[in-house]
């Protein structure tokens, strides 16, 4: 009968310690700054839509775009300090290099046309799908 | 250039259900979502080229970037799958737990 016991006891405190962990924890402040920054991601190609094409200048939008930019390395860094972060780190990755090459055509190309707008509004929309789904994905697991 | 909207589309359910594998039921709302979504944009890029609003070297690039918001699409995938596995784990452990812990107070 000690035995037993003391067999079962081990078997428990194997057990307490033994929960897998594949996918860091959910982070709510992280969803809405993903949420935050994906809108005003939007905003820009909305407003620069809305805008005169001579108004377009890169110029004009330069401060809004560092303000996304910068946003998009903080939620980079967030998603750096996880554990099991692989993958989160690549949709980062495609994500910020998609933004800066959006910047970098509008800062070298001064200005952009309705059709590049558009274009550029729906691409990047799309590199910021993944990463909200993905955080929302782990809420199961903080249930 | 000649563009199969459908064909690249039934491509990449087939590689999104490869990464889901059993807990695809789960996930298909999200790649269902995808692909619309996919379908949509490609469908907006084409219309642009065809009424020369973007030139044909952007238009490449954007269908390039196809290629990279797939691959992100697919950690998305795996990640959810991975978070609805450590639950479904984690939950079969604690039933094994409580078990154990009942045969020590018995």
């Amino acid at each position: 009968m000690p035995q037993k016991l003391l067999l079962s006891s081990l078997l428990l405190i194997l057990l307490s310690s033994c929960k897998v962990i594949w996918v860091p924890d959910y982070n709510a402040k992280l969803e809405d700054q993903i949420a935050k920054t994906a809108k005003a991601n939007d905003k820009l190609y909305i407003d620069m839509l809305d805008a005169a094409p001579d108004k377009r200048s890169y110029e004009v939008y330069k401060e809004k775009y560092n303000d996304i930019e910068s946003d998009i390395n903080a939620i980079q860094l967030a998603n750096e300090a996880r554990n099991n972060n692989g993958s989160f780190l690549v949709i980062n990755k495609n994500l910020k290099d998609a933004f800066q090459e959006a910047k970098k055509y509008h800062k070298e190309k001064k200005t952009l046309s309705d059709g590049e707008i558009k274009s550029y509004q729906a691409t990047l929309a799309a590199f910021w799908k993944p990463l909200f789904l993905a955080e929302r994905g782990l809420k199961i697991n903080s249930k | 250039m000649k563009f199969d909207i459908d064909e690249t589309l039934a491509q990449m359910l087939n590689a999104m259900k490869g990464v889901a594998k059993e807990n695809w039921k789960t996930i298909k709302g999200n790649a269902n979502g995808f692909l619309q979504n996919r379908k949509g944009r490609l469908e907006l890029l084409t219309s642009l080229r065809i009424a020369n609003e973007i030139e044909e070297e952007f238009y490449l690039k954007r269908l390039k970037d196809e290629k990279k918001i797939l691959e992100s699409e697919l950690h998305s995938i795996a990640i959810v799958s991975k978070s609805i596995a450590q639950k479904a784990a984690n939950a079969a452990i604690d039933v094994l737990q409580q078990a154990v812990n009942k045969l020590i107070t018995v």
